[in-house]
């Protein structure tokens, strides 16, 4: 990191270290949020990004290392005395107030006056659409109400940063779709910097400026959504962030600059360079990369087994010697259809949609 | 069939409950000398003749400020207790949770046998601070299960939320947890009043002469005077009270309620 990015990061992570018992819920961890940015830890349960963001919240303290909000170290900081607002999972609103009480819950800790206190109520629920439900109790709202209670008492806080813990877990799809949506807007709007726990990818990919995809306390790979799904640098990134065909080969030698591997089902090209003759690589191709051709044409032989209508897309389940391999084609033109199981068709990809993997850090 | 049995069931069962209740409260009216019913006509000179009685009077005055006291006293550390120790676990907890409800599976006459051996091995204690001690350990397990139950039923996540809104943890516990559990703080602290508005058993150790509970008085009253319906005046009285604390405490619960969940 530079030092510019350090002077920016309103979340900082310093070699922290978290431990429950024997198990250790995130290890060694250093990490950056700037300002602004919409950061999302995405990753199975149990792999440690709830633990982070409680980290970052004061709920959870360090046992090594160091957390910092604004470039003050909050380490041993209590939680109350911190620079958050957060956003539960299940919302945690008062069920003893009102919406407006609710909302006004922090700001009166915080000790603003009562005229700005109501003012910044009404901007606030005005802002997630719910003025005129001041009066309401939470029992009285829907779910997708309740999340914008739960919004609004966060926001009005003005926070250095908002941590949002699985915020829209608890609603049905079509709404968290909305929800989705609507919270990143806000969140360009106001321009805190957020922090987002979800083990759900796509959420993960339509909201984030960056994805820290993460496994047993460690973040695997750090980037944009863009680069984390198609650039995937581990096997663990490419099979949670979607599906892939995972394919074992060795490198052969090199033309035209790019490799030549060689797989069970046959030799392709790869985009990558710099391996060895000899080295064995671990491969990832995304399912939507892959095309099919009637057999004749260039590629390597595969067997169709499955072909499943999806509505959008079709999804092809083949077989190459023994190698399983999936096809997403998009039900746009006629490329997808036609396809019956046991025919015999021709697979490939682009040189670069071909990702080689970490073998080191593989599953 | 089966559902006529059942009623008659019940019937019998509150006519059994309720029944003698019923007859001491009628009978406390009664303008005779001696036990009639029921009563020809209606009058208070019984209760007249509970308060002219000096030793019956103080005897009651007593009672409520012991009841009053010992309530406080049960409900602040029972309280405190189930605060403490509902949401933890381990042997530790396990442990003192037992031992806060120990006095609900102890028989009150051992219990106040020990206490008055206490008290004297300890240099000894005057009688109504001894009956305080004691009934408000006598009624702190009602305080501690009840509250337990409402602890546990609050979100602790709850309070992480408040936390997250600049609250302290003194503030967290007066604006988010008491107001989630005080009703049953409340219950809590009914049932530690009413228990020790009741006591005899411990008390019979504690108390000395001149200072006596109801009770005790109208133990002895019944033993000695053999005064039947100024005793029944005395009952009734007790019940009036428990009767108007019940009703207060339900409507203002009842009304907690109606607040928290309109639907």
């Amino acid at each position: 990191m530079t030092e510019n990015a350090y002077q920016n990061a309103d979340v900082r992570f310093e070699r922290v270290t978290k431990r429950f018992g024997r198990a250790v819920a995130v290890r060694d961890l250093s990490l950056d949020i700037p300002q602004g940015m919409f950061f999302s830890l995405l990753g199975p349960s149990g792999c440690g990004k709830t633990t982070t963001l409680r980290l970052v919240a004061g709920f959870e303290q360090p046992e090594e290392g160091a957390v910092y909000i604004r470039n003050r170290n909050v380490t041993g900081v209590p939680p109350f005395k911190r620079d958050f607002a957060m956003v539960f999972q299940n919302f945690a609103l008062f069920p003893h107030l009102n919406v407006a009480e609710n909302v006004a819950f922090g700001l009166k800790m915080l000790r603003v006056p009562q005229v700005q206190r109501a003012e910044e109520v009404r901007n606030a629920l005005v802002l997630v659409k719910l003025e005129g439900f001041a009066e309401r109790y939470p029992k009285q709202l829907s779910g997708g109400q309740q999340q914008r209670v739960a919004i609004a008492r966060a926001i009005v806080m003005k926070p250095v940063v908002l941590l949002l813990d699985e915020p829209l877990g608890a609603l049905d799809k079509n709404l968290r779709e909305e929800m989705q949506v609507e919270l990143r807007s806000l969140q360009r709007q106001l321009g805190i910097t957020t922090v987002f726990v979800t083990h759900d990818q796509e959420e993960a990919l339509t909201m984030s400026d960056r994805i820290a995809v993460m496994r047993d306390g460690l973040i695997e790979q750090l980037g944009a959504p863009r680069e984390v799904y198609e650039r995937p640098a581990t096997e663990f990134v490419a099979t949670f962030l979607g599906a892939s065909n995972l394919i074992d080969a060795v490198a052969i030698g090199s033309e035209n600059g790019r490799s030549l591997v060689e797989a069970a089902p046959g030799r392709f090209a790869i985009a990558s360079t710099g391996f060895s003759a000899g080295q064995r690589l671990r491969l990832a191709v995304r399912p939507e990369r892959v095309r099919i051709r009637p057999i004749g044409a260039s590629g390597l032989p595969a067997t169709v087994r499955e072909v499943v209508y999806r509505g959008a897309a079709t999804h092809l389940f083949m077989e190459s010697k023994g190698l399983p391999l999936i096809a997403f084609l998009q039900n746009d033109t006629g490329a997808s259809s036609g396809w019956q199981p046991g025919q015999a068709v021709s697979v490939d990809f682009e040189p670069d949609s071909v990702v080689v993997l970490d073998r080191t850090r593989s599953a | 069939m089966t559902r006529a049995l059942l009623i008659a069931l019940a019937g019998l069962s509150y006519l059994l409950v309720l029944g003698p209740i019923l007859i001491v409260i009628v009978t406390a009216f009664s303008p005779t000398e001696f036990f009639v019913f029921p009563p020809p006509s209606l009058s208070l000179r019984w209760f007249a003749a509970f308060f002219e009685t000096e030793s019956l009077r103080d005897a009651f005055v007593r009672s409520v400020w012991l009841a009053a006291l010992s309530c406080v006293c049960a409900t602040v550390v029972g309280t405190m207790a189930a605060l403490a120790i509902a949401r933890r676990r381990g042997w530790v907890f396990t442990t003192l949770q037992s031992l806060f409800l120990a006095p609900l599976i102890f028989p009150a006459i051992v219990f106040g046998l020990s206490l008055l051996l206490f008290f004297k091995l300890i240099g000894g204690v005057p009688e109504f601070p001894g009956l305080v001690i004691a009934h408000t350990i006598l009624g702190t397990p009602f305080v501690v299960r009840a509250v337990s139950a409402s602890v546990l039923a609050v979100d602790p996540v709850l309070e992480e939320a408040s936390a997250s809104l600049r609250a302290g943890p003194l503030r967290t516990f007066r604006l988010v947890t008491l107001p989630l559990i005080w009703p049953s703080i409340i219950s809590g602290a009914l049932f530690a009043f009413i228990l020790s508005l009741g006591e005899l058993n411990a008390a019979l150790f504690l108390t000395g002469p001149g200072v006596t509970t109801l009770p005790i008085e109208i133990f002895s009253y019944l033993q000695f005077q053999g005064g039947q319906l100024v005793i029944a005046a005395a009952s009734a009285v007790q019940v009036g009270i428990i009767l108007v604390l019940v009703v207060a405490v339900e409507r203002l619960i009842g009304l907690r309620r109606i607040v928290r969940s309109p639907s």
